[in-house]
């Protein structure tokens, strides 16, 4: 019989951390794929926790959820493997491809991605890499770090003479142009309105602003179900704020409340998008991860929505606001 | 004694286009306890402003974009008829961006000081809504076809129980009980006074 040989720390907490590499685990999941027993696994992950390389996603008693602090995929997604390694190869590339035609320099991190998604749109590679909504507009699932290496993405000449032609347009552009120039989309325009709404706050010019709460409102997408009561007591909170002698006051405080709004919105677009790209044993995951990060959200705007609806729906109505028009009288009369 | 206002009551009290709107303004202002169930609150009200806004949404969308598909399966038959109308004037150019705007902030105003009144005027908000006995809502629906309504007649009697009320309310129709008063007296309970303030 051949003695089981017993494994040091140093080579357990490797293997941990080459089974994160591809992406979130349980604790049950990680001991049985390096063969190890679930209390051990569980020492060895509170060290690699302390020691900041790994990061518990999520702390249910009975079910832990690990994953690399390193991983690249937005929000720790259990991304489909090809689908991960794809989207870094061509970000590699790109970077890569930026640096020749730009003295070595890399270009800013959101320039790359909107970058990215431009030409993934122009070549028409959605199928192999996928674009996904995020908070400051469309993105590809993981983010690019420079020094982790990649094979390159595979591109054709034609691919590779378009790819140089928009490191040309855009080596011209800061950030903030990328990201409002992919809002010109008409896909975009949910995007594009909220920039507009940002600007009206800079400008305090109040119609422009309620005239952009109301095109929000219009854009808003209809798929995103789960935050759409908070967007709409947002709207409600800010239609009646500008109708307030003291709406000045109220403003900081209204812009901070739509900066959490949309931030729960958007967090809830990217998980729309990414579900398809979750395989199918890995949608579990998929969903308690989508679950935790989505329902502290909502509920901690809920709640800051809730005061500030309590402090509007206290201050007594003018006499003004009794004056209906006549198809609004006739609506309520039906 | 409590006095069981209906959402009628409450809307036409901030309606200045309402024939009776000083009239209840001043019953209002008369009550000394005024009570809605918790269904009011958490669903007839929030329901009733959402699918208003709803139909100045979609009116706004078709206004910008004609090829605009709206949607007219999710509206009841009297709110198509009220979008139809209001799509009406928007082809003859009685309506733009701006009044439909209008409008929506009307209502969201609306919505508003009516939540102004549940909070600071309402002393009492009855019956959870998992309390709401169905066996009451049934026979109530058979006169008004009313869900909604229904739950809140059936609020009112069950509170009439505890706390003796007179329920008031501008609608003729949904709370006439004279033809099922004795139905409902034999499921045990005694019906409230209503008073009509139309």
């Amino acid at each position: 019989m051949v003695d089981k040989i017993k494994k040091i720390p140093g080579e357990i907490k490797s293997e941990i951390l080459d089974q994160l590499k591809g992406g979130p685990k349980t604790n049950a999941e990680i001991s049985e794929a390096i063969n190890s027993n679930w209390l051990t696994t569980e020492k060895f992950l509170k060290e690699l926790k302390e020691e900041k390389k790994i990061i518990e996603l999520i702390s249910a008693p009975k079910s832990k959820i690990y994953a690399d602090l390193n991983d690249l995929a937005f929000f720790y997604l259990p991304l489909d493997k090809k689908i991960r390694e794809q989207t870094f190869s061509l970000l590699y590339t790109i970077n890569k491809l930026w640096k020749e035609e730009n003295n070595q320099s890399s270009p800013l991190r959101t320039l790359l991605q909107k970058l990215a998604v431009r030409f993934i749109e122009e070549n028409n590679l959605q199928d192999k890499i996928p674009i996904l909504r995020h908070h400051y507009g469309q993105t590809l699932a993981v983010r690019f770090e420079e020094d982790i290496p990649s094979e390159e993405y595979s591109l054709t000449e034609s691919q590779r003479t378009s790819l140089k032609i928009l490191i040309e347009e855009y080596k011209l552009l800061s950030s903030t142009d990328a990201r409002l120039k992919q809002y010109e989309k008409p896909s975009m325009s949910f995007y594009a309105q909220k920039e507009k709404l940002i600007q009206s706050f800079s400008n305090k010019k109040l119609k422009v602003m309620e005239s952009n709460f109301f095109n929000l409102l219009l854009e808003y997408p209809s798929e995103l179900s789960l935050s759409f009561d908070i967007f709409d007591r947002g709207i409600y909170c800010a239609i009646n704020i500008l109708s307030l002698n003291e709406r000045e006051e109220y403003l900081p405080h209204l812009k901070e409340i739509f900066s959490l709004i949309w931030d729960s919105l958007t967090t809830e677009a990217y998980f729309y998008d990414a579900e398809k790209l979750i395989p199918p044993d890995k949608l579990e995951l998929f969903y308690q991860i989508k679950s935790n990060y989505l329902n502290s959200k909502l509920t901690n705007v809920s709640n800051v929505l809730e005061e500030l609806e309590t402090e509007i729906n206290s201050l007594e109505p003018n006499a003004e606001s009794h004056n209906l028009s006549e198809f609004v009288h006739e609506l309520f009369n039906d | 004694m409590d006095d069981f206002i209906d959402t009628c009551v409450i809307i036409a009290g901030f309606d200045n286009k309402d024939k009776y709107y000083e009239i209840i303004n001043i019953f209002l202002d008369g009550t000394e306890s005024i009570v809605i169930s918790v269904y009011q609150e958490k669903e007839e009200i929030p329901r009733l402003f959402f699918r208003r806004e709803k139909l100045f949404i979609e009116a706004i969308k078709f206004l910008k974009n004609n090829n605009y598909k709206i949607k007219f399966s999710e509206f009841t038959d009297i709110e198509q008829i009220n979008l139809k109308k209001l799509l009406m004037k928007i082809n003859l150019k009685q309506e733009n961006e701006i009044s439909l705007n209008n409008m929506l902030r009307e209502v969201l105003i609306l919505k508003r000081n009516v939540n102004y009144f549940i909070q600071k005027r309402v002393s009492k908000k009855v019956i959870p809504i998992e309390d709401i006995k169905e066996d009451l809502v049934t026979i109530i629906k058979r006169i008004n076809q009313n869900r909604a309504d229904a739950k809140i007649i059936a609020s009112a009697i069950q509170e009439h129980q505890k706390n003796n009320l007179i329920a008031f309310t501008l609608d003729k129709n949904d709370w006439k009980l004279n033809s099922i008063k004795e139905k409902i007296e034999n499921l045990g309970y005694d019906c409230p006074e209503v008073r009509f303030l139309r």
